[in-house]
């Protein structure tokens, strides 16, 4: 019967460069799945690329915003109104009356600015509901690359070396780059600091690519980062889930088909019906020499703690397979799609991995409900 | 690749070693148009294609653009990766904007290949006029009841009639309307440049009639008609527009 199930509220779409992604992910598996669970009444709450909120049930279905019409579609529908008192609840306001649901979870879908950054976390702390994964902190920090590096390298955790500017830097004055750019070994990457899925990611052989691949980078950000490329390359990824315990996922390793791996090789190729991350590109386990696995498990672990993740997070390394030195590359809060098809290798289904991070977000939310944040004070009265 | 062109995120591929051939695909097209060209020529060559504005991975014009300005975007593209164009390589719009680019001097090249290039207006051009005033009055119309119940299938029936670009065109029509409103025929007359034009013998959007026109227009070309081909004659028969390009270069 409805009523007993819990309304789960999934917050997708967003203004950010991600916004498609966040669709997918949304979609698959996280609404699919809770709806498969029969457990919650599943609350698709989308926002456009301008800013605006709507949450309609149909939009459960990933075909709605697929539809040619879909523009047209969405100016039809009325917006949703949101409160944030008492819990979070939303809203649609009618003539006569106006129809308000109570949300008990919400589950966060949005990948990168606005979302995923910790903007979104911060809202719902302030709605005091509980949701899904990493909490504002976490997010935010993981959100900036260089932030990451610095707050897990002053933990003792290697990091490759790089450099890092502001916008108003680079305008300022161009020619502080080659001096800080001489200390590393070429070729360069080059990254906006707060993008993700590899958006704007450059591999840089010369100072004519380095200096245009600067100003992609400073279309889409405020903050770039200049790093070396590991020679010897084997890259891995590991999605880790929990609070206090830690679950590990299998160790991930791309199959890289161009020369670094874009945007396109992990949402698009060989997955032309946009089912998600791309199943094709990656080995599952990674075929990796047992010590790299015992390095990557227990830095992936530190990593997770020292940047105070929960719920869910994915930790991507960098291995120097000749050195043999395993470097932590960046955190993802949010990993696409919640890399559903690595835990299902680990026996997670996708049904199972939803339910247990509706479980986490509400232990989180319990444990946090302990805490006292406010104090009877008399300092108010002592004013003159 | 990305590169900011005119402070849009332009995304471009640059593959092999050697002289530089840029390739300008088509309107609704992207650079991957030439792949099949692009995996046979990068062996001796170094093949610079590009996304359009508005096509591919490149950021759509932020204001309404005529042709000119497309071919001052690729000026600026080269200008950026700071090559020398030795061939430029233009399909159908791609065309236009190579020919606009050469005549105004903007784009240096020492040769120059046309494939299934448009430029030259409709030979019924007060038809096609009529046309579009008759789509805008329609247009107004289909916002009435009870046309505005049907207006989406009208709208298609009515911008068949006037080319199917127009319509899927999307946030791009005005753009578009500008550039096919303009002529070629005296931008062609000044070209110098020895020039290459590629025609599919089948072609209906830009009619081999089209490739006889510029031939007699510009006056250091050769036409070559491949057989079986339509407009997309270099994805259709990527062999023979191949060995063509090679034996021209």
């Amino acid at each position: 019967m409805n009523i007993m199930k819990k309304n789960v509220a999934v917050i997708f779409g967003g203004r950010s460069a991600e916004h498609d992604v966040s669709v997918i992910t949304a979609h698959t598996p996280i609404i699919q799945s809770l709806i498969s669970v029969g457990e919650f009444e599943v609350w698709p709450v989308y926002i456009s690329k301008d800013g605006s909120w709507y949450s309609d049930q149909t939009m459960n279905d990933i075909a709605y915003f697929k539809r040619e019409d879909f523009q047209t579609c969405l100016k039809r529908q009325k917006k949703v109104q949101i409160l944030f008192d008492d819990g979070l609840k939303l809203v649609w306001p009618g003539i006569l009356s106006k129809t308000i649901i109570h949300i008990n979870v919400v589950f966060p879908a949005m990948h990168g600015t606005f979302g995923e950054d910790g903007s979104l976390m911060g809202l719902l702390r302030m709605a005091n509901v509980p949701f899904v994964g990493c909490d504002l902190f976490a997010s935010a920090v993981a959100m900036d690359k260089v932030l990451t590096k610095q707050v897990i390298a002053a933990e003792g955790i290697p990091v490759v070396p790089y450099v890092w500017f502001l916008k108003s830097d680079w305008k300022k004055n161009r020619n502080f780059l080659p001096e800080k750019a001489a200390k590393l070994k070429w070729p360069l990457f080059v990254k906006p600091v707060h993008l993700g899925s590899s958006i704007a990611i450059s591999k840089v052989k010369d100072q004519t690519e380095l200096e245009n691949a600067i100003e992609v980078a400073f279309h889409y950000d405020d903050k770039v980062l200049v790093e070396e490329s590991v020679q010897n390359l084997i890259e891995v990824t590991l999605p880790i889930i929990g609070n206090e315990e830690l679950q590990l996922g299998a160790i991930e390793r791309p199959l890289n088909k161009t020369e670094f791996f874009d945007f396109s090789d992990k949402y698009l190729s060989g997955n032309k019906k946009g089912k998600g991350a791309n199943n094709m590109y990656s080995e599952i386990p990674a075929n990796i020499d047992a010590e790299f696995v015992k390095q990557v498990e227990n830095l992936g672990r530190r990593t997770y703690r020292a940047l105070g993740c929960s719920g869910i997070a994915r930790i991507d390394f960098l291995i120097e397979s000749v050195s043999k030195q395993v470097y932590v590359n960046e955190v993802n809060t949010l990993p696409g799609s919640l890399y559903h098809h690595n835990w299902k290798r680990v026996g997670v289904s996708g049904v199972e991995l939803v339910k247990r991070l509706i479980v986490l977000a509400e232990e989180r939310f319990k444990s946090r409900s302990g805490i006292t944040y406010v104090f009877d004070s008399d300092i108010l009265k002592k004013i003159s | 690749m990305k590169v900011i062109v005119k402070n849009l995120a332009t995304e471009y591929k640059d593959e092999g070693v050697g002289k530089v051939l840029l390739f300008l695909h088509g309107w609704q097209d992207n650079l991957h148009s030439f792949d099949s060209l692009a995996v046979s020529l990068s062996s001796d060559y170094r093949i610079i294609r590009l996304d359009l504005p508005g096509f591919g991975g490149t950021e759509a014009p932020k204001e309404v653009w005529e042709l000119n300005d497309y071919a001052e975007f690729v000026e600026d593209f080269i200008s950026k990766l700071g090559i020398n164009v030795y061939a430029l390589i233009g399909h159908s719009f791609g065309g236009r904007i190579a020919i606009k680019g050469n005549a105004t001097g903007r784009i240096k090249m020492d040769k120059m290949v046309l494939i299934g290039s448009a430029g030259i207006s409709k030979s019924n051009t007060f038809r096609s006029s009529i046309l579009k005033i008759l789509a805008k009055i329609g247009g107004l119309l289909l916002y009435i009841p009870p046309f505005i119940f049907w207006r989406s299938e009208l709208r298609k029936k009515i911008y068949v009639l006037i080319g199917s670009d127009y319509l899927n065109a999307g946030a791009l029509k005005e753009t578009f309307l500008k550039i096919i409103k303009e002529d070629l025929t005296t931008a062609a007359e000044e070209i110098k440049t020895p020039t290459l034009l590629i025609w599919g013998e089948n072609d209906t959007e830009t009619p081999v009639s089209d490739g006889r026109k510029f031939s007699r227009l510009i006056r250091n070309s050769e036409l070559k008609t491949v057989n079986g081909a339509g407009h997309f004659a270099h994805s259709e028969k990527p062999q023979e527009v191949t060995n063509l390009i090679r034996g021209f270069l």
